[in-house]
């Protein structure tokens, strides 16, 4: 069997002729057939037209006529991205025989780009809230230690990127759902600025939070993903109509220079985070430094600010998105998405307009703490991931958050891991860019990677 | 200000949905960290002051 390879590994292989795309794609099932019991990651399989998609990017790499660096490439989509003639559930007993007629707009650029589906993947019910077991598949699993929580909802996409049965996968995310799981599962998840991305043939959760971005094993892989994944769809009325950036032409080059605002408050008063991500986080800032960085802190609006805004506006939209299947059919929701679907009809109009004007506030404090630094840094997730039997059914809704405030703005994060705690779980950092400035995000995390040994280290699960 | 009992009861009867007893009893529960969080928006705002619904649309230019 190959060694656990990143994209980026596995593209130069592929030009060399030193791997073939379909070797690359029957290691992954036979590294999935051996492991996925534990994790649960995978809800359907389509191994038949992955080797067909293998076959067909080896016979263009063959013939010099790859279609980029993701041809012949193993990935998998959240089950929330429409797949056509593919079933899509949202891992929810609702839309168990739902089998989409069209690609959503991501699915069709990634297949352009050559990208092999080895599946659709776990996700919390409809992307929010788990893990639930009274679904008709079971939660995904953490890789590191399938006793602990994945983190979600993006769940089926990190542990399958950890495990390495993908190389690289689709979330989406609305408080925190790639960058979560990412942090939890000890890889890198990039939520991007709000509009980059189109979610046309997404299913939507709350349209004004909803973001989709890519999740793999390195920065450098998610720029190769999220570069695909781009671009103005006329048929998303979010979507940015500004010229496409390049995400990876400066991967590589280094931070020196950068400034770096630390919003300490946020993971040392406001929602205090575990010895082991703060040790991170300052080991973390070290090694910046070291690599050209400055540093200095910066003071946003308090955490719990943005997290009851946020909350306020994500469950308003949820029960909005969903009210009429929720009337209809409401105990065939798992309970805990439609418990906390159902607080969303207890949200006044005033209050729901109260927390838009709010928003509207915690943007521009936002713009004005950025605005003399280049990125902003913070924790992930508080602390390593907790037992999945003992995550509480409120969680997320009682505690801030800390990637909440960055669905409330809509500004670019990266969750990349900082280390391991005493559980032998990872722990992250969370890094904060302007409005389009993906490319530098990317860059930063990517210095970072190379500069520590955290990326040499995979779950040590029996294959 | 907590949501009094009528008005949690009127909340849900105008929402359209069918719910046990048991489920009422969860969101009641609930309902109290929601009223923590609309509590923590409840500051004075002006009149003046806009939705962020054009916060997208400015960001895109």
């Amino acid at each position: 069997m190959t060694p656990q390879l990143t994209i980026a590994e596995a593209s130069r292989q592929f030009a060399s002729g030193k791997l073939s795309p379909v070797e690359l794609v029957k290691d992954c099932y036979r590294r999935l057939r051996a492991a996925d019991e534990q994790i649960n990651s995978f809800l359907l399989l389509t191994e038949e037209r992955a080797l067909d998609d293998a076959r067909a990017a080896e016979k263009r790499w063959c013939k010099g006529l790859a279609r980029g660096k993701l041809d012949g490439i193993p990935i998998a989509h959240k089950d929330i991205y429409n797949t056509a003639g593919i079933r899509t559930t949202a891992h929810s007993r609702l839309l168990e025989h739902n089998v989409p007629g069209e690609d959503g707009v991501v699915v069709r650029k990634l297949a352009d780009a050559g990208t092999v589906l080895v599946g659709k993947l776990a996700t919390h019910e409809f992307a929010m809230r788990g893990p639930s077991f009274d679904l008709p598949w079971p939660p995904a699993r953490n890789p590191w230690n399938p006793a602990h929580f994945t983190g979600g909802s993006s769940s089926g996409t990190a542990a399958a990127v950890a495990a390495g049965f993908i190389l690289g996968g689709t979330g989406s995310d609305t408080g925190g759902s790639i960058r979560g799981p990412s942090a939890f599962c000890g890889i890198t998840g990039i939520k991007p600025t709000y509009g980059l991305v189109s979610r046309r043939g997404i299913l939507p959760l709350s349209f004004s939070l909803d973001h989709a971005g890519p999740m793999a094993w390195t920065a450098e892989d998610c720029a190769l993903l999220l570069q695909a994944m781009t671009g103005y769809d006329a048929g998303d009325p979010t979507s940015a109509n500004r010229p496409a950036a390049d995400l990876t032409s400066d991967i590589g080059t280094g931070i020196k220079g950068l400034r770096i605002g630390v919003i300490r408050h946020f993971h040392e008063v406001d929602g205090v985070a575990s010895t082991d991500t703060l040790a991170g986080i300052d080991n973390a800032l070290v090694v910046l430094r070291e690599l050209g960085a400055t540093i200095r802190d910066v003071t946003l609006p308090s955490l719990g600010e943005y997290h009851a805004c946020g909350n306020v506006i994500l469950l308003a939209e949820v029960f909005a998105t969903h009210k009429s299947l929720l009337e209809a059919r409401f105990y065939e929701y798992g309970e805990l998405f439609r418990d906390r679907a159902a607080l969303g009809a207890l949200i006044s109009s005033e209050q729901y307009i109260h927390a838009l004007r709010r928003r509207r506030e915690l943007c521009l404090s936002t713009a004005t703490a950025i605005s003399d630094v280049d990125v902003l840094l913070t924790a992930g997730e508080a602390a390593e991931a907790p037992l999945i039997r003992e995550v509480p059914k409120w969680s997320g809704l009682e505690k801030p958050r800390f990637t909440m405030p960055f669905n409330v703005t809509g500004y670019p994060a990266i969750s990349v891991c900082t280390g391991f705690g005493k559980g032998n779980l990872p722990v992250s950092m969370q890094l904060i860019a302007k409005p389009f400035c993906e490319a530098l995000l990317l860059r930063a995390a990517h210095a970072f990677e190379e500069a520590t040994p955290w990326r040499k280290t995979r779950p040590a699960l029996a294959w | 200000m907590l949501m009094r009992e009528n008005e949690f009861a009127a909340a849900i009867c105008r929402s359209g949905l069918q719910l046990t007893q048991e489920t009422m009893t969860e969101l009641r529960r609930a309902s109290f960290i929601l009223e923590s969080l609309v509590e923590q928006l409840s500051g004075a705002m002006p009149m003046e002051a806009e939705p962020a619904t054009m916060f997208y649309a400015e960001q895109r230019q």
